[in-house]
C-alpha cells in the first residue's frame, strides 16, 4: 500500500532529489529482531528445493533445481526471475534450500550447543539442576528488570553450575561426564572417564576380548550430530529459557540449508562457455556432491566407517560454507588451490559487508585531485578546475529567476562550460542534453529540474584525510577557476592539517538544497573557525601570513601616501571604502606606519563597527625592569602587542597574535567578539595584503643566510669546548668513582643524566646565540621570531650545531661491544663518541655524526610509521564507545538507549567550542573588562569608588540570570564574583599607595590625588554595567546546545591530539631516575583500562612534608627490603656438635637509612614468610644484631644440603616494606615564594592501599596512576577523577590542551556502569550497545550468532545502526520532530466502581 | 581615447550615487600596466586622497582602481588621469620620435633602420 502512494506522488511532482519526508506509514523499520530459523521455516521460505550438484545443461541454460535455478531470481539483465517474473533491476531474488542426507552442527552455534550439552543430561535432556536452584534462576531469567548483558552472565553461571564434574541427573538420576570439543574435528566429546559408575562391569565384560583399541570409545563418546539433535529435541521449553534460548535449540543443528538468491551470488559468464561461479555457489555444489554420495551410500549397504567418513566431510564443508576459517577433519585432503569465502567472511572485517558496505558507502557527485594555495581566495572559497566542473552537477529548478541562465546552460549541453548534463521534466521524463539541445533549451520551462555544471557560489564539502575531526570535512563555496588543481587560502590548512607537497583532497557536491543549507550553517568554514577540543582558533593566518605583517609591523616601516593607499587597496581588492588615518608623520612629508596599516585592515571604514582591543605577549617579549618595577607595554623588542579599538598601538604581529592556538589572539577575539564574520574578513584582507606584499618586498633564503659570521662562530665553539670539558671531568669523577649518584640513580645512570643535561644545554645555548648573532634581515631569523615556520634550534642546527642524537631518548647506544661506533675507543663516554654532532649542517656532518643522525631520523621513521597505525586504532574505538552520546534538551547526556551518562554536560552545560578563558573557563574576564572600559569611554562621567563598585556587583549578581534556576552554574558566578572582589582590592591598594605618598608630600591635593587614582585604574557605572551584562549575556549564550553529539566530538578532541604525539615517549616525574610512560602507549594504556600498566607510580604526600629525615623514614617504612641487604654475613657455620646458618646484621648500615631493625624483628619475618617451615625454636638470637638458625631437617645426610638451602633462601625474605613495591624516591619541591621545599615520596609499583595506611603518609592526599588499582581501593568516582587526571596530565605533559569536559566524558563513559570498563572489544561490549553496533566494530560473526540465540532485539537508536539500516539518526538535527498536542485522556482512578453514585 | 568615460571598453564603476567622489573602476582585460601608470598620473593629482590599484585573482583579466577624492567626482578625476596619462605619453611618444628623428639627421651617413 505504502509503496503504490508513495509512487503515485512521485509521478505528481518531481523534485530535485526525492526530499527526505520522514516515513510514517508502516514501512519504518523500528527494530529487528534476531532468530534462529528452524528447518521448517528454512524449507518454507524458499521458492526452490534445491539438489542438483549441476549448474548448466548442454544448452547453456541453468538446471532446473539446480544452483542456479531461475526460480531464485534473474541471473543477468537479460533473464527474467521465473518466480516473479521481474527483471534483474526488480526482483531481490528468491531463497531455495537444501534437504541435508543427515543433520550437521552448525559452526556459528557449536560453542552454544557445548554450553547446553553441558547443562542437560545426556539421557533425558533435563536440565542438570535440583529443582530448587532451577526454580530460583527461572524467576531471575524471566525478571522483566534483568537486561540482556545480564542474561547471558547469569546464563554462564548456569552452565558453570552444571558443569561441575559427574553430575548425577536429578530427574533419572544417571550420571554424566564432562563435554568437550574435540580437537581434530568439528564433533563434540562426552567425556565419562572420569565416572565410576556401571562402566566397571562394562570395563570386565570387554576385557577379555583383549582388543584394547576401544578403551578410550567406551568411557568416552563422541556425540554426533543427530544424537544431538534427538537430545535437543526432548528438551523442555521452560529448560531452554533457563539458558537464554529464544528459540528451540534444536534450530542449531543444520538439517536443511538455505540456499541464497542468485543475486548475491552472481554467475559470472565468461566468454564463450566458460562460467566463473560465486564462492558461495561452489561450496554449495560441493556439499551437495557429499550429501549425494551420503544418500548413495546409505541406501545400499556399506561400511559403517566410511558412511561416518562421509558425514565427517558434510559437516566441514557445510562448516566451511558459514565460516571458511574452519580448520578441521584430515587437512591435508581438503585444501582447495585457494580458500572459497563463508558467509561470514562476506560480513567480517574492514572490507566486509558491514564495515565496507553498510557503515560506509560510495558516492556519486565527487571529485578528487591535487591540492596547491590560492592567497587571492576567501577562506570560505575552494578553487574547482572547470574540468571538474563540467562533470559535477547541481540539479536546479527552473524558475523565473533563473530560467535565461539554464536555458543558456541546456544550450551549451554537457561539454562547454557553464552547461548541463540532464534535463528532468515536471513530468518525470528525463533527457540527456547531447543531442537537440537548442530545442531542449527553447522548451525550458517552470519547475523542469536542469542537471547543471557547478557554478560560481555552489555549496561543495571539502576533506582530506585522514578524517581525524570534524573539521576534516567542511563546507565551501566553489569557484570555477581554470587548471587543473583544487586551491584554498592557505588559513584553512590548520583543519585539514594539508599541506601543498602533493597532497590530495576530496570535494563532494550536495544534491538538495536542504542538505545545502545543512552543509554551510553546520559545516561551513565560518561556522568552524574554532575546535570544540579546547576553543581555541583553528583557522588562522600561517606561514607568509606572519612574515608580512611580522615585517609590516616593524618600529622601523613608514610608507608614504600613494604606497600606503595602494596597499590598503590590496587587501580589499580596492573594492572598499578606506578611511586614512591621520599619518604618523605630517612633514615633511606624510608617512603612515606599518602599524596604521593594521588598524585600517581590522577597520578599514568608519562603517565597520569592529572596536578590537587585546594585548599579547608575542614570542619575542621581553620583560623590562625600571626601578625593579616590570613595566609591561614597554617592550624593548616590541613584544607587547595591543590593540585600542581598532588601533595597533605598540607590538610587531607574530604567530602569538594571528596564528593558530591562542585564545586571546586577534581572530579569537574578533570571533567572539564581532562573531565569525569580521574575522573571515580580517584573515581575507591579511591574505591578499600580505600575498601582494611580500610579492613586491621579496622574501627569499640562501646559503649566505647559513654562513655563521667568523664571531658567531667562535663562540659556538668556545660553548661546545666548554660543554665537553664538563663532560670530561664528569667523566673523570665517575671514572674515579666520585660522582655523587642523584637520588635513587646508580652512578652510570647519573653519569649520563648529567652528560645529557649538559649536552643539551650546548644545543639551547648555541640556539640562543644563533638568535642573538645573527644578522636581523636574516630570513631564517625573521621566520622564527614571528613564528612562521622555524625554531631556534632548527637555525641553529644549520648555521652553528646540529647537537645531540637520540636514540629512545638515550644517547646512541652501543651497537659494537662496549662502543657505539667502531671509530671510537671501548667504554668511551664522550660526547662525540656518543652521538653528539658538533658541526651544522652548513659544515656537513663528520662520517661518524652522520652514522649517529641517520640513527636518529630512523628512529623517528619508524616512530611515525607504528603511531599512526596505533592511534587510528585507538580513534576507532573511541568513537565506537561515545559515538551514540548527545546532549538532549534535559541537558542530560545519555546514550542510544536513553541511559543517563551525565547529568549536566561537563558540570556546567557549557560548550567547550566557546570557552574562552584559560583552562576551560567560559570568559576571560580581564580582556572583557579591558574592551568594555574601552568601547565605553569615561567621557568625563563619575568614577566609582571601590564601595560603590562592590554596591553595584552585589545588586546584578543576585539577579535572576545569575542563580541556579536562571541557568548559571555556581563556579561562573563565584569566579565573577572574585574577579571584581580582586579588582575591589587592586582600587583600593592604588589609593592606599597614593595617600601614604601624599603623607610625605602634603595634604593640600588630596583631591587631585584621587582624581588620578581614579584614571589610573577607576570605573564608571556605565562601563562595569556594560561589562557585568557582556559577561553574563555571553555566558548564558555559551551554553551548549541539545542534539549536540558531543560523544564523538570528545573521541576525537582526544584522538586527534594523539597522532601529534611526539616520540617523547618517557618524562621524568620530578626524579631524574623515575620514568613514567608518556604519549601514545600511556594513553592507550589509561583508555584501555589496562590491569597492568607498564609504569605505577603512586605519589604519596607526607604528614611531615617540610623535613627530608621524616620522609626518609617513611620511604624506609615502605621500601621493601631484604635480609641479604641488611645483613652483613649470611654464614654457615659447622661445628662439630651443630651446624647452623648465621646471619650477623649491619647495625650501621640500618642506622644510616633510619630503620629500626634488630634480630628480633628479622626473626620475626623469617617465621612469618611462607613456605620456608621454620619454628621459633629454630632461630636463635643471641644478640639483637645475630641470628643463628638451625635446621630442622633431623635427616643427617640432607643436613647439608638443607644449609645450602636456607642460605640461599634467607637473603630474599623481606624484612621490611611492601612487597609490590619497587622502590621509593624523595622528590623534592622548592617553594618560590617560602623559600622551603617541600618533600614528598614517589613509589614505583602498585599496593596504594599499604602505602596510603603506612605511618607517616598522608592518605588522603595520596594518588596512583594506575586506574584500576584506583578503582579497586577507592571506589568507581575515585577511578573516575584518576582517568581524567591521567589523561590531562599525558596530553598536558605533551604540550596540548584538551577541554576537561571531554576527559569527562571519556571518565564518565568509562565508569558510569560501576566497574572500570576499558574503550576495547571487551568493554564496549560492556557497555549496553546493540547488536549492530559491536557487529559493525569487531567479532562480526560473534555478536550475530549470540544475537540470534538469545533472541537479541535492535532498536535501532544508535548511530551505527541508524548508517546500517539507512535511517536518519536521532541526534543533532534528527533529533527534532514534530509533535502534536494531544488531549490528555482523562485519568481513570483505579479501585472498584462505585456500585451507587456517591454524592459529591 | 574617446571623450566618453563610460564608452571605454570593459569599465565597470562601483561607486554610491550619493557620494561622488569615492568609486572603484573594474577594468576588465587590463592588467598592471595601464593600473599602475593611472596610479601614477593620480597621484600627481592634489585632488586626490585616495588611490591605488589591485588585481583581485591572477587569473581573472581584470583589475580594480580606487579613487577617493576630496571632492569632485572620481569619474572626473579618472578621465582627467587617463588623459594627463595619454598626454604623458604623447609626449614620450613625441619626445622619442623626434629624438630617432634628430638622431638620423645628425648621423644621416649611418644607416640606421
Amino acid at each position: 500500500m505504502a509503496m503504490t502512494t508513495s509512487k503515485d506522488q512521485a509521478q505528481n511532482v518531481a523534485f530535485t532529489k526525492q526530499p527526505f519526508i520522514e516515513d510514517v506509514g508502516p514501512r519504518k523499520i523500528k527494530g529487528m529482531h534476531f532468530t534462529v530459523q528452524s528447518a521448517a521455516e528454512i524449507a518454507k521460505m524458499a521458492e526452490v528445493q534445491v539438489w542438483k550438484g549441476q549448474y548448466y545443461d548442454p544448452t547453456r541454460k541453468p538446471y532446473a533445481d539446480g544452483l542456479l535455478d531461475p526460480r531464485m531470481g534473474a541471473a543477468n539483465k537479460f533473464s527474467e526471475c521465473a518466480t516473479c517474473h521481474g527483471r534483474f533491476s526488480d526482483c531481490p531474488g528468491h531463497y531455495g534450500y537444501f534437504k541435508l542426507p543427515l543433520p550437521v552442527y552448525n559452526v556459528g552455534y557449536l560453542s552454544t550447543i557445548l554450553d547446553i550439552l553441558k547443562c542437560i543430561c545426556k539421557t533425558c535432556s533435563r536440565i542438570l539442576l535440583d529443582d530448587k536452584l532451577r526454580l530460583d534462576f527461572l524467576k531471575k531469567m524471566r525478571s522483566t528488570k534483568i537486561e540482556p548483558l545480564k542474561k547471558t552472565e547469569l546464563m554462564k553461571k548456569i552452565v558453570k553450575k552444571c558443569n561441575s564434574r559427574a553430575a548425577k541427573c536429578p530427574k533419572c538420576g544417571s550420571l554424566n561426564g564432562s563435554v568437550k570439543k574435540v580437537v581434530s574435528t568439528l564433533g563434540l566429546l562426552h567425556d565419562r572417564s572420569k565416572l565410576n559408575d556401571g562402566l566397571e562391569e562394562c570395563r570386565s565384560a570387554i576385557a577379555h576380548t583383549k582388543e584394547s583399541k576401544g578403551s578410550i570409545n567406551i568411557q568416552s563418546h563422541i556425540l554426533n550430530p543427530a544424537t544431538v539433535l534427538h537430545l535437543f529435541k526432548r528438551m523442555l521449553d521452560e529448560d531452554c529459557e533457563l539458558l537464554y534460548l529464544s528459540g528451540r535449540p534444536e534450530n542449531l543443528i543444520l538439517t536443511n540449508i538455505a540456499v541464497p538468491p542468485i543475486a548475491i551470488r552472481p554467475s559470472v559468464i565468461m566468454d564463450g562457455s566458460q562460467s566463473n561461479e560465486n564462492d558461495l555457489t561452489e561450496r554449495l555444489k560441493q556439499i551437495i556432491q557429499v550429501s549425494a554420495s551420503i544418500r548413495k551410500e546409505t541406501s545400499e549397504p556399506s561400511t559403517a566407517a566410511r558412511y561416518l567418513e562421509n558425514w565427517d566431510l558434510l559437516q566441514v564443508e557445510v562448516a566451511q560454507y558459514i565460516n571458511s576459517d574452519v580448520r578441521a577433519g584430515p587437512a591435508a585432503m581438503y585444501q582447495p588451490q585457494k580458500t572459497l569465502a563463508g558467509l561470514i567472511q562476506r560480513l567480517k572485517g574492514k572490507q566486509g559487508r558491514f564495515r565496507g558496505n553498510l557503515s560506509g558507502k560510495r558516492v556519486e557527485y565527487t571529485g578528487r585531485t591535487v591540492i596547491s594555495p590560492d592567497p587571492n581566495l576567501k577562506i570560505t572559497e575552494v578553487a574547482i578546475p572547470i574540468r571538474m566542473a563540467r562533470i559535477l552537477t547541481y540539479p536546479e529548478r527552473v524558475s523565473h529567476h533563473n530560467i535565461e541562465k539554464l536555458r543558456q546552460c541546456v544550450s551549451n549541453g554537457p561539454d562547454k562550460y557553464p552547461g548541463a548534463r540532464m534535463l528532468r521534466r515536471a513530468d518525470g521524463s528525463t533527457w540527456s542534453i547531447k543531442v537537440s539541445r537548442k530545442r531542449l533549451a527553447d522548451e525550458l520551462k517552470y519547475g523542469d529540474i536542469v542537471e547543471r555544471h557547478l557554478e560560481d557560489g555552489d555549496i561543495v564539502l571539502f576533506n582530506r584525510q585522514p578524517s581525524l575531526h570534524r573539521m576534516s570535512i567542511m563546507s565551501h563555496r566553489a569557484r570555477i577557476m581554470p587548471w587543473r588543481t583544487l586551491r584554498f587560502n592557505e588559513s584553512v590548512c590548520n583543519p585539514y592539517n594539508a599541506d601543498f607537497d602533493g597532497d590530495e583532497m576530496n570535494m563532494h557536491v550536495p544534491q538538495t538544497e536542504e542538505a545545502r543549507t545543512e552543509a554551510i550553517l553546520l559545516m561551513g568554514v565560518q561556522n568552524n573557525l574554532c575546535t570544540p577540543k579546547n576553543g581555541e582558533i583553528l583557522v588562522a593566518s600561517t606561514q607568509d601570513f606572519l612574515t608580512t605583517s611580522f615585517l609590516v609591523t616593524r618600529k622601523d616601516t613608514f610608507y608614504d601616501r600613494a604606497a600606503f593607499c595602494l596597499m590598503c587597496s590590496y587587501m580589499g581588492d580596492g573594492m572598499e571604502h578606506i578611511d586614512l588615518p591621520t599619518p604618523a608623520v605630517i612633514k615633511p612629508v606624510e608617512l603612515w606606519t606599518g602599524k596604521q596599516l593594521f588598524s585600517v585592515l581590522v577597520r578599514p571604514n568608519a562603517n565597520v563597527r569592529v572596536y578590537l582591543n587585546l594585548t599579547v605577549r608575542e614570542k619575542n617579549y621581553t620583560k623590562l625592569q625600571v626601578n625593579g618595577r616590570e613595566i609591561e607595554a614597554m617592550c624593548p623588542s616590541d613584544g607587547f602587542v595591543c590593540f585600542y579599538n581598532s588601533e595597533l598601538i605598540s607590538g610587531q604581529l607574530g604567530k602569538a597574535t594571528l596564528g593558530n592556538g591562542n585564545k586571546d589572539g586577534l581572530y579569537s577575539v574578533l570571533l567572539r567578539d564581532y562573531k565569525a564574520h569580521a574575522a573571515a574578513a580580517c584573515m581575507n584582507r591579511l591574505a591578499k595584503l600580505s600575498a601582494r606584499w611580500i610579492g613586491n618586498h621579496g622574501f627569499s633564503i640562501g646559503i649566505d643566510d647559513v654562513q655563521p659570521s667568523k664571531n658567531l662562530h667562535a663562540q659556538k665553539e668556545q660553548i661546545i669546548n666548554e660543554g665537553a670539558n664538563t663532560c670530561d671531568e664528569k667523566i673523570k669523577l665517575f671514572n674515579e668513582g666520585n660522582l655523587p649518584p642523584e637520588p635513587g640513580c646508580d652512578a652510570a645512570q647519573s653519569l649520563e643524566a648529567r652528560i645529557s643535561q649538559i649536552l643539551n644545554g650546548i644545543r639551547d645555548a648555541t640556539g640562543k646565540l644563533c638568535m642573538k648573532e645573527l644578522h636581523w634581515r636574516n630570513s631564517p631569523l625573521i621566520m622564527s621570531q614571528c613564528g612562521s615556520k622555524g625554531s631556534p634550534i632548527n637555525i641553529s642546527q644549520m648555521v652553528a650545531c646540529v647537537g645531540q642524537q637520540s636514540v629512545g631518548g638515550k644517547r646512541a647506544p652501543n651497537g659494537f661491544i662496549d662502543r657505539s661506533l667502531p671509530h671510537f675507543p671501548r667504554k668511551d663516554k664522550t660526547p662525540a663518541a656518543k652521538g653528539f654532532v658538533g658541526h651544522s649542517f652548513y659544515d656537513g656532518l663528520s662520517a661518524t655524526e652522520f652514522f649517529f643522525h641517520t640513527m636518529g631520523g630512523r628512529e623517528g621513521l619508524v616512530d611515525t610509521a607504528v603511531k599512526t597505525a596505533d592511534t587510528g586504532y585507538m580513534s576507532r574505538r573511541l568513537i565506537k564507545a561515545l559515538e551514540d552520546l548527545f546532549i538532549h534538551y534535559d541537558n542530560t547526556v545519555r546514550n542510544a538507549s536513553g541511559g543517563i551518562v551525565q547529568f549536566c554536560y561537563g558540570d556546567d552545560g557549557m560548550d567547550p567550542a566557546h570557552m574562552e578563558g584559560k583552562d576551560g573557563a567560559p570568559l576571560n574576564f580581564e580582556r572583557l573588562f579591558f574592551k568594555a572600559k574601552a568601547t565605553s569611554p569615561a567621557r568625563g562621567n563619575e568614577k566609582l569608588s571601590p564601595e560603590k563598585v562592590s554596591e553595584i556587583v552585589e545588586t546584578r549578581l543576585s539577579k535572576h540570570d545569575l542563580t541556579p534556576e536562571g541557568g548559571c552554574s555556581a563556579a561562573f558566578k563565584t569566579s565573577l564574583q572574585s574577579f571584581l572582589d580582586e579588582y575591589v582590592k587592586a582600587l583600593n591598594r592604588t589609593q592606599e599607595n597614593f595617600e601614604s605618598k601624599e603623607d610625605h608630600s602634603g595634604k593640600e591635593n588630596s583631591t587631585t590625588a584621587e582624581y588620578i587614582v581614579k584614571h589610573i585604574s577607576g570605573v564608571t557605572a556605565k562601563q562595569l554595567e556594560v561589562f557585568l551584562d557582556t559577561c553574563i549575556s555571553r555566558y548564558h549564550s555559551k551554553k551548549i546546545e541539545a542534539g549536540t553529539a558531543i560523544g564523538a566530538i570528545g573521541a576525537q578532541s582526544i584522538g586527534e591530539p594523539g597522532t601529534q604525539m611526539t616520540l617523547k615517549t618517557f618524562h621524568f616525574a620530578g626524579v631524574a631516575s623515575m620514568n613514567v610512560t608518556l604519549g601514545v602507549p600511556r594513553i592507550k594504556e589509561i583508555i584501555n583500562g589496562a590491569k597492568r600498566i607498564s609504569t605505577p607510580i603512586i605519589t604519596a604526600a607526607l604528614e611531615c612534608d617540610d623535613n627530608v629525615n621524616a620522609a626518609r623514614i617513611v620511604r624506609g617504612r615502605m621500601e621493601k627490603i631484604s635480609l641479604g641487604q641488611i645483613a652483613k654475613s649470611i654464614k654457615v657455620v659447622i661445628t662439630s656438635r651443630s651446624a647452623s646458618v648465621t646471619v650477623t646484621l649491619d647495625m650501621e648500615m640500618i642506622k644510616d637509612a633510619m630503620l629500626s631493625i634488630d634480630a628480633y624483628l628479622v626473626q620475626d619475618s623469617i617465621l612469618r614468610t611462607p613456605r620456608i617451615k621454620l619454628k621459633q625454636e629454630h632461630i636463635r638470637v643471641p644478640d639483637p644484631r645475630k641470628l643463628e638458625i638451625t635446621p630442622y631437617e633431623a635427616d643427617r645426610s640432607k643436613l647439608h644440603f638443607h644449609l645450602h638451602h636456607l642460605k640461599t633462601m634467607l637473603p630474599n625474605i623481606i624484612i621490611k616494606g611492601i612487597k609490590t613495591v619497587e622502590r621509593a624516591v624523595i622528590s623534592k619541591e622548592d617553594d618560590k615564594k617560602t623559600q622551603t621545599s617541600k618533600y614528598k615520596l614517589l613509589v614505583e609499583g602498585t599496593g596504594l592501599l599499604q602505602v596510603m595506611g603506612t605511618e607517616g603518609v598522608d592518605g588522603i592526599n595520596t594518588k596512583s596512576n594506575h586506574i584500576i588499582e584506583v578503582q579497586q581501593t577507592l571506589g568507581i568516582e575515585a577511578a573516575r577523577t584518576c582517568i581524567i587526571d591521567e589523561i590531562e596530565y599525558t596530553m598536558k605533559s605533551h604540550g596540548m590542551s584538551i577541554d576537561t569536559r571531554h576527559m569527562m566524558l571519556l571518565a564518565d563513559v568509562m565508569t558510569s556502569r560501576g566497574e572500570v570498563l576499558g574503550i576495547t572489544r571487551f568493554g564496549i561490549q560492556k557497555m549496553g550497545k546493540s547488536v549492530l553496533m559491536l557487529a559493525s566494530f569487531e567479532k562480526t560473526s560473534d555478536h550475530l550468532f549470540n544475537a540470534s540465540v538469545n533472541g537479541r532485539e535492535d532498536m535501532i537508536e544508535g548511530v551505527s545502526e541508524c548508517i546500517i539500516m539507512g535511517i536518519p539518526m536521532q541526534l543533532g538535527t534528527g533529533m527534532i520532530k514534530v509533535r502534536q498536542r494531544v488531549e490528555v485522556p482523562p485519568l481513570l482512578s483505579y479501585g472498584p466502581t462505585p456500585i451507587l453514585c456517591e454524592s459529591k | 581615447m574617446n571623450n566618453n568615460f563610460a564608452e571605454f571598453s570593459g569599465v565597470m564603476e562601483h561607486g554610491s550615487f550619493s557620494d561622488l567622489s569615492k568609486s572603484s573602476f573594474s577594468l576588465t582585460d587590463e592588467d598592471h600596466t595601464l593600473a599602475n601608470s593611472i596610479r601614477f598620473t593620480l597621484n600627481q593629482d592634489p585632488r586626490v586622497t585616495f588611490c591605488g590599484y589591485s588585481i583581485p585573482h591572477p587569473s581573472d583579466n581584470r583589475v580594480n582602481i580606487r579613487i577617493q577624492t576630496t571632492g569632485e567626482p572620481a569619474t572626473d578625476i579618472m578621465k582627467d588621469a587617463c588623459q594627463d596619462l595619454m598626454l604623458v605619453c604623447k609626449h614620450v611618444r613625441e619626445t622619442f620620435d623626434q629624438a630617432v628623428v634628430d638622431f638620423k639627421k645628425s648621423n644621416n651617413d649611418m644607416d640606421v633602420n
